[in-house]
């Protein structure tokens, strides 16, 4: 039996692996090897030598067609919620306001008059606590250093 | 994904827009079908009104003055309830997970005040009071460009308006 016969035997013994499904990787490049070295017309050789060109093409980055338009299509739907959510918002605070609101100028001021000066009461109320206070800290203080 | 950013801008924007006076809109919405509650709210577009209107006294220039960089007023009040003492726990608890910073609290007999902020940039845009006393509770929003001490001198002014009204008074009389 020559060299190339029992090259012969090996890579049918070895295709017979591949084809069942139990080569191994080093015997799947030596099969790859083979066929990349023995130029053969067969369709099997055709597809080994696809296979081991496989290899040497560089890592080029996956990217599905479909996928633009899908992220687009997130995007767009992404501002509709995100423009209705607002308008639910704005449509909100608008009932509030509407329902609420005073629409007579004159009670309108009278109301805002009334409540500045129930605010501004309440604020003077609370400064002329806190002079209180830091008059008795001060008071305090002076008894506490005699 | 840009519209997706400028939606999300959109939104933000629209939402601190409306964040003030918030918190009383939505006491608006709880309280809507109570009757016990008056409610009331104040347009910016009411305020820009006032300023047309010639201010005759000292109160009613400072009112003027306090009022013209307003944009919006909302109150909640409530003269016989019962519950006033849980409304004003419940809305002190509202205003501090809201937020807002605290001015000044007072607390007498008769009733607890307190008065909170939200600042930014060194000016109050908002300013919230809570008062609750044995049947009466007060939820009140001022919102816009706040000046703390303009507003107190509103009282001030009315204040003195009164004594020189009483003392008016005294000369008729005698």
């Amino acid at each position: 039996m020559t060299n190339w016969n029992l090259m012969e035997s090996r890579i049918k013994e070895l295709l017979e692996k591949y084809w069942a499904g139990t080569s191994n990787l080093e015997e799947e490049a030596e099969i790859k090897r083979y066929f990349k070295e023995n130029p053969s017309l067969t369709s099997e050789g055709k597809y080994f030598r696809k296979v081991g060109e496989l290899k040497d093409v560089p890592k080029a980055k996956f990217s599905h067609p479909g996928k633009k338009e899908q992220k687009s299509r997130w995007s767009v739907a992404a501002a509709v919620i995100a423009g209705l959510i607002a308008a639910a918002l704005v449509f909100q605070d608008a009932k509030n306001q509407r329902e609420f609101a005073v629409e007579d100028p004159q009670e309108a001021y009278e109301i805002t008059r009334q409540a500045l000066l129930m605010v501004s009461s309440g604020l003077n109320e609370g400064k002329s606590y806190s002079k209180e206070i830091t008059k008795i800290n001060k008071a305090q203080e002076i008894v506490l250093e005699n | 994904m840009k519209k997706g950013i400028i939606a999300f801008v959109l939104i933000i924007g629209s939402m601190a827009a409306m964040a003030q006076g918030k918190l009383v809109a939505n006491y608006f919405d709880d309280l809507a079908d109570n009757e016990a509650y008056t409610k009331v709210s104040v347009s910016s577009k009411m305020f820009s009104l006032f300023t047309e209107l010639e201010a005759g006294s000292e109160a009613e220039k400072e009112f003027l003055k306090a009022v013209s960089k307003l944009k919006g007023l909302k109150i909640i009040a409530a003269d016989s309830i019962p519950n006033s003492a849980s409304m004003y726990k419940k809305a002190i608890n509202d205003v501090n997970k809201a937020g807002y910073e605290e001015l000044m609290s007072v607390q007498d007999a008769e009733e607890n005040m307190k008065f909170s902020i939200k600042e930014k940039n060194g000016v109050i845009e908002e300013l919230l009071m809570v008062a609750g006393g044995k049947k009466r509770f007060v939820l009140l929003s001022l919102y816009g460009e706040i000046d703390l001490k303009n507003i107190s001198k509103i009282a001030q002014a009315m204040k003195v308006e009164g004594l020189q009204n009483l003392s008016k008074l005294d000369e008729s009389s005698n």
